[in-house]
C-alpha cells in the first residue's frame, strides 16, 4: 500500500485514511519518509555507480557496427 | 540523462528519429550513444531470464547485432526503446528456454513472500491493549541530512540493491534509480501493473530497512 500511496494510485477516501493516520502515527510517518529517503538516494545514484559494461564489450560492439556497415 | 524522462514524448520522438537516421546512415557516434544509454538497462533485464552474467552479456550483444541488421526495418511504430527492449526479451526467452531456465514473470513475484512483512514484526507491540502498535518506530528524522547524503550511505544502498532478487532489483533500477515510469517498466519488462508493484514494494521495504539498520549503527557510534 505504501509503494501505491507513493504513486498517486490509491482511491482518495483511503488516501485520506492514510494522510489521518500519518498525521497520528510518527514511526509509520517515518517509515513512509524513509522509503521516500531510498528513492531520494535512488535517483542521485549515477551511471558511474552502477554501471556494468566493460570497455571490452563496448569495443566489440562497436567494432560489430562497423563491420556491419562496410559490409552492408 | 534526456531521453528517460516521463513528460516530453514529443521530444522523446524527435530524439528517436534523429538517432534511428543517424544509425542508419552508419554513424558509430550514435550507436555508441545508444550502448551507453540501453546496456546497463539491457544487462539487467537479460539477466532476469538467463542463468549467469556472461550469458546476458551475450543475450545484450546479440541483440546490438540484431538492432544493426534490423535498423533499417524499424518503423517508428514504438519508440525505439520498447524496439530494442522487445528483441532484447526475445532472445534472453529463448536463450532461458534452451538453458531449459524458462521463468516466466510471474515466477518472480512468486519468490516474494507474501507473509514476509515489510518492517520486521517485532518492531511492534504482539499483544494486549497496544498490540499492532509500534514498538521500536523507526527514528529517522533524528539522522543529519549531511550523514544521509555522504558517499558512503550511497555505497550502501548501491550494495542493498545489489543483494536484492534480479527481478526486485530490476524493477527499483528502472524505476528509482533510472527514474522510469510504473508504465515504461511494465512495457520494457512486459510485467502486469500489480506485478510491478509487488516487486517494487518489496525492493524499496528491504533497500529501507538495510538503509536504515546502517544510518542507526552510525548514529549510536557518534
Amino acid at each position: 500500500m505504501v509503494t501505491d500511496y507513493l504513486d498517486g494510485a490509491i482511491a482518495s477516501d483511503l488516501r485520506a485514511r492514510v494522510d489521518a493516520h500519518l498525521a497520528l502515527c510518527p514511526g509509520c510517518a517515518s517509515v513512509l519518509e524513509q522509503i521516500r529517503r531510498v528513492v531520494q538516494l535512488a535517483r542521485r545514484l549515477t551511471d558511474h555507480d552502477i554501471g556494468t559494461l566493460p570497455t571490452g564489450n563496448r569495443d566489440r560492439l562497436l567494432a560489430a557496427f562497423r563491420a556491419a556497415r562496410q559490409g552492408g | 540523462m534526456s531521453g528517460y524522462g516521463t513528460g516530453a514524448k514529443a521530444d522523446v520522438e524527435h530524439g528517436d528519429h534523429v538517432l534511428v537516421e543517424a544509425l542508419r546512415a552508419g554513424d558509430e557516434d550514435a550507436f555508441a550513444s545508444l550502448i551507453d544509454r540501453y546496456y546497463d538497462t539491457m544487462l539487467r533485464v537479460a539477466r532476469m531470464y538467463v542463468a549467469t552474467r556472461e550469458a546476458a552479456e551475450d543475450v545484450v550483444q546479440e541483440t546490438f547485432v540484431g538492432v544493426i541488421q534490423g535498423i533499417d526495418r524499424f518503423e517508428a511504430r514504438s519508440s525505439l526503446r520498447t524496439w530494442v527492449f522487445r528483441i532484447l526479451t526475445n532472445i534472453a526467452k529463448n536463450r532461458g528456454e534452451r538453458e531449459g531456465r524458462t521463468r516466466p514473470f510471474s515466477s518472480f513475484v512468486a519468490e516474494v513472500d507474501p507473509d514476509e512483512p515489510s518492517v520486521d514484526p517485532d518492531r511492534f507491540i504482539a499483544s494486549g491493549r497496544w498490540a499492532g502498535y509500534w514498538a521500536a518506530p523507526p527514528v529517522g528524522h533524528d539522522v543529519p541530512e549531511a550523514r544521509v547524503l555522504a558517499a558512503e550511505t550511497g555505497g550502501r544502498l548501491v550494495r542493498a540493491i545489489e543483494a536484492l532478487p534480479s527481478a526486485q532489483r530490476s524493477v527499483i533500477t528502472l524505476r528509482d534509480v533510472k527514474g522510469m515510469s510504473a508504465a515504461e517498466v511494465c512495457e520494457l519488462l512486459g510485467v502486469s501493473e500489480a506485478n510491478q508493484r509487488v516487486l517494487l514494494h518489496r525492493a524499496r521495504s528491504k533497500t529501507r530497512a538495510a538503509l536504515e539498520r546502517y544510518l542507526d549503527e552510525r548514529v549510536e557510534v557518534s
